[in-house]
C-alpha cells in the first residue's frame, strides 16, 4: 500500500512540475499578446511639439526635428540641420553625428545625406530598423517636407525649407543642436 | 493595461500550484525517509504559505513586479527542500529556515530599496567593501570544498563572496552608467580600428584585476569565472560592441590557459574532464575525489533514464557533496531526464524574465544592474549545470536556488528581490 502510494506521489510530483511549466508558458503567451512590438514608443514620452511654424536654421536646406525622444543626449525639441551634399550619420557608436543611446539602436543605425537638390534617408543595415511614416525603409528613399522617422523609441520629423534665409531670426523653444 | 492588474493574480495561482508540487514531493519523500509527521506538516504549509503571503502583501502594496520571477524561484527552492529532506533530513531543515529567511530578505530587499537608483551614489563604497569581504576570508577564513572562502560564524558558516557578487555588479552598474557615452565613443584610433582610451577603463580594469587575483588566491574558480563572465555581458550590454567581447575572450583563454600551466587544481579539473575520469581514479587523494565525483554523477545521472527511479529510488549519496554542488546529478537521478530538463527550463525562463526586465528599463543604471544580476544568475547555473554534466570542467559553484548553503540562497534572493524592484519601477511609470 505504501509502496503503491509512494509511486503515485513520485509520479504527481513530476506531473505537476510540467503542469507548473506548462501553465507558467500559457501565462507568459497571455501576457506577450498584449503588448506590442516596440513597445518602449507606446509609453507615454514626452509631449509632441508642433513643427509646422519651425523657424529655417541658417545655411541649411533641410532640418531634423526631434518630436518624441526618451533619450536624454538627444531631448526633444532639437533639430539638426541637413545640408545638401554632407551626410548625418545616426547610431549608437561613437563616430556617428547624432549619438544614439536607446536599447534598439544599432552602432551604424542610419544616415541622412542630400545628393541633387533632394534629401534621402537610408538605413545602414541596423537590427531593429528605421521607419519611414512607419514602414520600413530597406533602400535609400527620398524624404519630403514633413516625413515622420522612427528609430528605436526617437520619432523625428523632417522639415524641408524651400529656401535659404539669413541667420539670427529665429524664433520658438529650438536651439540649434551641435553636430557630433 | 489590464494584464498588469491581473498579474498579481498569474502570481497567486502559480504559487498554489507550486504548494501543491511541494506537498506531492514531500508526501513522497516523506513516505520513504519516515520522519515525523509533523516535520512534513510544518515543511510543507510553512514555505508555501509564506511564498503566498508575499504575494498577497505585493498585491495589497500594489507592487507591479513582474509576477513568474517569484513561483519561479518558488518550485526551484521546493525542489531544494524535498531533495535535500531525502538526501539528509539534517540539510533539509537548515535549509527550510535558510528559504524562509530568505524570502524575507527578499521582502525586506523590494521594501528598502524601492528607490534603488540612489544606490548608484555609493559606487566606490561597494568596490572597497567587495574588496574586504574577499580579503578577510585569506586570512581569516577556512577552507571547504578546496576553496578558502568561507568566514565561521560557529553556529553557520558564511561565504562573503556570494555577496560580492552583487556588490560587483552594482559597482559596474553604477560606473558604466556614469560612463557610458565615454566607454561607447572611440577616443584612440590605431590602423582604422577605434579603441577607447585608457582613461575611461583603468579603474575598472584595476578593480577587475583585484578581484580576479583574489578569487585566484581562494582558489574559486567558478566564481572568478562567473564574475568574468557578468563583467562581459554588461560590457556588451552598455556599449553594444562585440569588439570588447572578442577582446574579453582572448583574455579568458589566455588566462585559462596561463592557470592550466600555473596551479596544479585547475590543472587536474581540466585534465579529468578532458580524459576518461577513470582513469584518474587510481590516482590518489584530490584526483581521486574529484574524478570520482565527476564519474559518480555521471552514473547517477544516466541510471535516472526518462522519468527517473522516483524520490528515494536512486543512491545519489554515492555523490560526494551531492547536497551542494551536486544536487542536479541527483534531482537528474531521481525526477529522470524529465525533471533534469524542467528544472533547466525554469531557469532558462528565468533568466528570460531578467532579461525582459532589463530591456523594459528606463535608465541605464537599471538596465545595466538587471542585466548584470541575470547574468550572474545564467552563468552560475549554467556554470554548474554544465559541470557535473561534464560539459565544461568542474567549478564548484552552487545551483542557484536548490543548492543547499545558506549564504547562496540569501544572495540570490536578495538578487530576486533587485530584479523585482527594477520590474516594478520600469512597470509602475508605464
Amino acid at each position: 500500500m505504501i509502496d503503491l502510494l509512494l509511486t503515485v506521489f513520485r509520479y504527481i510530483f513530476l506531473l505537476i512540475l510540467f503542469v507548473f511549466i506548462f501553465q507558467l508558458i500559457k501565462m507568459v503567451f497571455r501576457d506577450i499578446k498584449h503588448v506590442q512590438p516596440g513597445g518602449a514608443s507606446l509609453r507615454a514620452g514626452p509631449a509632441e511639439i508642433a513643427v509646422q511654424d519651425l523657424a529655417p536654421l541658417p545655411g541649411a536646406a533641410a532640418g531634423l526635428a526631434v518630436l518624441v525622444s526618451s533619450d536624454p543626449g538627444l531631448p526633444s525639441g532639437n533639430v539638426y540641420p541637413l545640408k545638401s551634399g554632407e551626410e548625418l550619420t545616426l547610431g549608437r557608436g561613437g563616430r556617428n553625428d547624432i549619438f544614439l543611446t536607446g536599447p534598439y539602436s544599432s552602432v551604424e543605425h542610419a544616415a541622412f545625406f542630400g545628393k541633387d537638390g533632394q534629401f534621402w534617408l537610408e538605413d545602414r543595415g541596423s537590427k531593429n530598423g528605421t521607419y519611414l511614416n512607419d514602414i520600413r525603409i530597406d533602400k535609400p528613399t527620398v524624404l519630403a517636407d514633413g516625413d515622420r522617422i522612427k528609430i528605436g523609441d526617437v520619432t523625428m520629423q523632417f522639415v524641408r525649407w524651400s529656401y535659404e534665409v539669413e541667420s539670427g531670426n529665429r524664433s520658438g523653444p529650438y536651439k540649434e543642436a551641435k553636430r557630433g | 493595461m489590464a494584464f498588469r492588474e491581473s498579474g498579481r493574480g498569474y502570481e497567486i495561482k502559480l504559487l498554489v500550484l507550486a504548494g501543491l508540487y511541494l506537498a506531492a514531493g514531500a508526501a513522497a519523500a516523506y513516505l520513504w525517509a519516515g520522519g515525523d509527521p509533523r516535520t512534513y506538516v510544518i515543511g510543507v504549509a510553512a514555505p508555501a504559505l509564506a511564498f503566498l503571503l508575499v504575494a498577497v502583501i505585493f498585491q495589497a502594496l500594489k507592487f507591479k513586479a513582474d509576477p513568474f520571477l517569484l513561483p519561479v524561484v518558488a518550485v526551484l527552492s521546493y525542489t531544494s527542500l524535498v531533495m535535500l529532506y531525502r538526501i539528509n533530513q539534517f540539510y533539509a531543515v537548515r535549509q527550510f529556515v535558510w528559504v524562509l529567511a530568505g524570502l524575507a530578505f527578499m521582502f525586506l530587499t523590494t521594501r528598502l530599496f524601492t528607490n534603488y537608483r540612489r544606490l548608484s551614489d555609493y559606487k566606490y563604497i561597494y568596490g572597497l567593501m567587495g574588496a574586504v569581504a574577499l580579503i578577510i576570508p585569506i586570512f581569516f577564513g577556512i577552507e571547504e570544498g578546496g576553496a578558502k572562502s568561507w568566514l565561521n560564524f560557529g553556529a553557520f558558516h558564511l561565504q562573503p563572496s556570494e555577496f560580492v557578487k552583487i556588490l560587483v555588479v552594482l559597482f559596474l552598474a553604477s560606473f558604466m552608467s556614469e560612463n557610458r557615452m565615454v566607454l561607447t565613443r572611440d577616443t584612440v584610433t590605431i590602423r582604422g580600428i577605434s579603441f577607447p582610451g585608457p582613461r575611461s577603463w583603468g579603474p575598472l580594469l584595476g578593480m577587475w584585476g583585484i578581484s580576479l587575483l583574489l578569487l585566484v588566491f581562494q582558489r574559486d574558480l567558478g566564481t572568478a569565472l562567473i564574475y568574468f563572465g557578468t563583467f562581459l555581458a554588461m560590457v556588451y550590454v552598455a556599449t553594444a560592441r562585440m569588439l570588447y567581447i572578442g577582446v574579453g575572450l582572448i583574455l579568458f583563454m589566455g588566462g585559462g590557459t596561463l592557470s592550466y600551466f600555473l596551479f596544479s587544481h585547475v590543472r587536474q579539473r581540466v585534465d579529468i574532464w578532458l580524459l576518461n575520469p577513470y582513469n584518474f581514479i587510481e590516482l590518489g587523494d584530490r584526483a581521486y575525489n574529484q574524478a570520482y565525483q565527476i564519474v559518480q554523477s555521471l552514473f547517477a545521472i544516466g541510471a535516472g533514464g526518462l522519468t527517473g527511479t522516483g524520490l528515494g529510488g536512486g543512491y545519489p549519496l554515492f555523490i560526494p557533496a551531492v547536497h551542494t554542488d551536486f544536487i542536479f546529478s541527483a534531482i537528474t537521478e531521481e525526477m529522470g531526464l524529465l525533471g533534469g530538463v524542467g528544472i533547466i527550463v525554469l531557469y532558462v525562463f528565468f533568466i528570460f524574465r531578467g532579461f525582459k526586465i532589463a530591456l523594459e528599463s528606463r535608465d541605464d543604471f537599471s538596465k545595466l544592474m538587471a542585466a548584470g544580476l541575470t547574468a550572474l544568475m545564467a552563468l552560475q547555473s549554467f556554470t554548474i549545470i554544465a559541470g557535473v554534466t561534464k560539459l565544461l570542467p568542474l567549478t564548484g559553484v552552487t545551483l542557484p536556488f536548490i543548492s543547499y548553503g545558506g549564504s547562496s540562497l540569501l544572495a540570490n534572493f536578495i538578487i530576486l528581490g533587485m530584479l523585482l524592484n527594477i520590474s516594478h519601477e520600469a512597470n509602475a511609470h508605464e
